[in-house]
């Protein structure tokens, strides 16, 4: 199996945010987690790549069958895994050239000259539909919402991830946009056949182009629904329901 | 480019006629770019630099462990852009904006392993005039760093721009601090100031170190960029300043 989240529990600040959460991830299957604001969505995804700002209080993370919790995140990422940031961060002053050289570099252990690297870089922003002044600014700064998870992508395409978690990469897209994001996912998982994705979001707009082999719904910090694109279709049409959901969903 | 190096007493000069030098005194005639390296002498240098009217000059500075006194004198209709590149200095910089339209635009970068203090003074003395000011700096040890920044705006000078940018990442814990004080005497001034002191944002280590980067890496990245920003300079210049910077010891 890719990924095997087993009983994860996390406190903040004396409020239960992972509540014995488990989910298994096959490799090749793309999971998506629906689920109410503040229910944990956001911080499982920062948990799974080992933000150190989380802690968790028990609970096993297994990629590849090897416990990765005492892995810190450039060892997770080098492992595989990626995640897509709800808000990628600006960073001045770091060009988005050097950034990605650098992070090449760490995952190959050689150096990519900056020819190389832009002839490289060239197709995979033509593809993202992205100007190609953005590799030489700094780490998203003054980029759109678009341009911020454009950028993103981009980095999926030259380090090639073999586990993606997208936290809310639909929000802040117009439709355009959203359709080369979507477009360019797709294509990745076609040449990448083996690669598993965990998408976190609120709407099922970006799952017209990853088709989803599982929905779960979280609530309280735990799954309480599973189900395939139709429950995906009907919280966006129903709504997460909470009142249906019962003590007992939560605890089972 | 013009150099001036000075190596312990002796001053090295290749200057073309864009600029005259004499007894550590240097003119701007015309425009022109100037590297002054002081990098290599113990001695601690009083430097004058004055610029002629209707001049755009570019001056790189290097310095190392010395206490330097730099008094520019900007005249009317020109502009100077200097990238300086501190090591472990105590220096004192004084800009005068001596003429209408005067502007400097200065990039001061220091790397802090000593206590040290820099002190500028910028006087706007005429209408127009404009200042853009960074000043970040590093302390790599428990020893502070003190920016102490002081823009002055005379009463009789309209439509002056002030902006000061002051920031110091402490890697090691000290009591570094910044004085950013804007003296402004007359009303029809857009001013700016900013200080911050402290370590790098841990969601942007986080961010960097989440593409595989190791934290090391993640530091070197950030304090380059945290030094130099967009500067451009040549990579010989980058790696000098950059060498004194001990990533593993970080």
């Amino acid at each position: 199996m890719a990924l095997e989240l087993k009983k994860l529990n996390c406190t903040i600040a004396e409020k239960k945010i992972l509540n014995d959460f488990s989910l298994t991830i096959e490799e090749g299957q793309t999971h998506v987690i629906m689920g109410p604001n503040g229910t944990g969505k956001s911080t499982l995804s920062h948990i799974i790549m080992g933000d150190p700002i989380y802690k968790l209080d028990s609970g096993d993370i297994l990629f590849n069958n090897e416990s990765i919790l005492s892995l810190s995140p450039d060892q997770r990422a080098n492992k595989g895994l990626f995640l897509s940031f709800q808000n990628p961060l600006s960073i001045e002053g770091v060009s988005n050239s050097e950034f990605l050289r650098t992070a090449l570099a760490e995952k190959t252990g050689s150096k990519v000259g900056l020819f190389d690297f832009v002839k490289q870089m060239d197709q995979a922003m033509d593809d993202l539909k992205m100007d190609e002044k953005m590799l030489h600014r700094s780490i998203n700064k003054g980029f759109s919402g678009g341009e911020k998870k454009k950028n993103e992508i981009l980095q999926i395409k030259l380090l090639k991830p073999s586990f993606i978690i997208l936290d809310e990469i639909d929000s802040g897209l117009d439709v355009d946009s959203l359709k080369i994001v979507g477009d360019n996912l797709k294509r990745y998982q076609k040449e990448n056949p083996k690669v598993s994705i965990l998408i976190i979001t609120h709407y099922p707009r970006i799952l017209d182009y990853i088709k989803p082999d599982f929905v779960h719904m979280m609530v309280h910090g735990k799954i309480v629904k599973t189900g395939n694109i139709t429950l995906a279709k009907d919280i966006e049409q129903n709504g997460y329901r909470l009142n249906d959901v019962s003590e007992n969903d939560i605890n089972e | 480019m013009n150099k001036i190096k000075v190596e312990n007493n002796k001053i090295i000069t290749d200057l073309d006629q864009s600029l005259f030098y004499d007894e550590y005194k240097l003119k701007i005639i015309k425009n022109t770019n100037v590297m002054i390296d002081l990098s290599e002498t113990k001695k601690d240098i009083t430097l004058e630099i004055e610029t002629k009217e209707n001049t755009v000059s570019s001056i790189i500075i290097l310095s190392h462990l010395t206490n330097n006194y730099f008094n520019y004198k900007i005249k009317a209709y020109s502009k100077l852009n200097i990238v300086h590149l501190a090591v472990d200095n105590t220096d004192i910089i004084n800009v005068d904006l001596k003429g209408k339209e005067a502007n400097v635009n200065y990039h001061y970068s220091h790397l802090n392993f000593k206590k040290n203090q820099v002190t500028f003074n910028v006087n706007h003395l005429e209408d127009d005039t404009e200042s853009y000011l960074v000043n970040h700096g590093v302390t790599l040890t428990n020893d502070k760093l003190i920016f102490e920044v002081n823009v002055y705006v005379a009463d009789n000078s309209k439509n002056c721009i002030c902006n000061q940018d002051n920031k110091i990442i402490m890697l090691k814990s000290n009591t570094s601090s910044i004085l950013p004080n804007l003296l402004i005497n007359n009303q029809e001034v857009e001013a700016n100031h900013s200080a911050y002191l402290g370590s790098f944002n841990k969601n942007i280590l986080f961010y960097l170190e989440s593409r595989g980067i190791s934290k090391n890496k993640c530091y070197e990245l950030l304090l380059k960029g945290f030094l130099l920003g967009e500067v451009k300079i040549d990579k010989q210049l980058q790696d000098w300043f950059f060498h004194y910077l001990n990533i593993k010891k970080v």
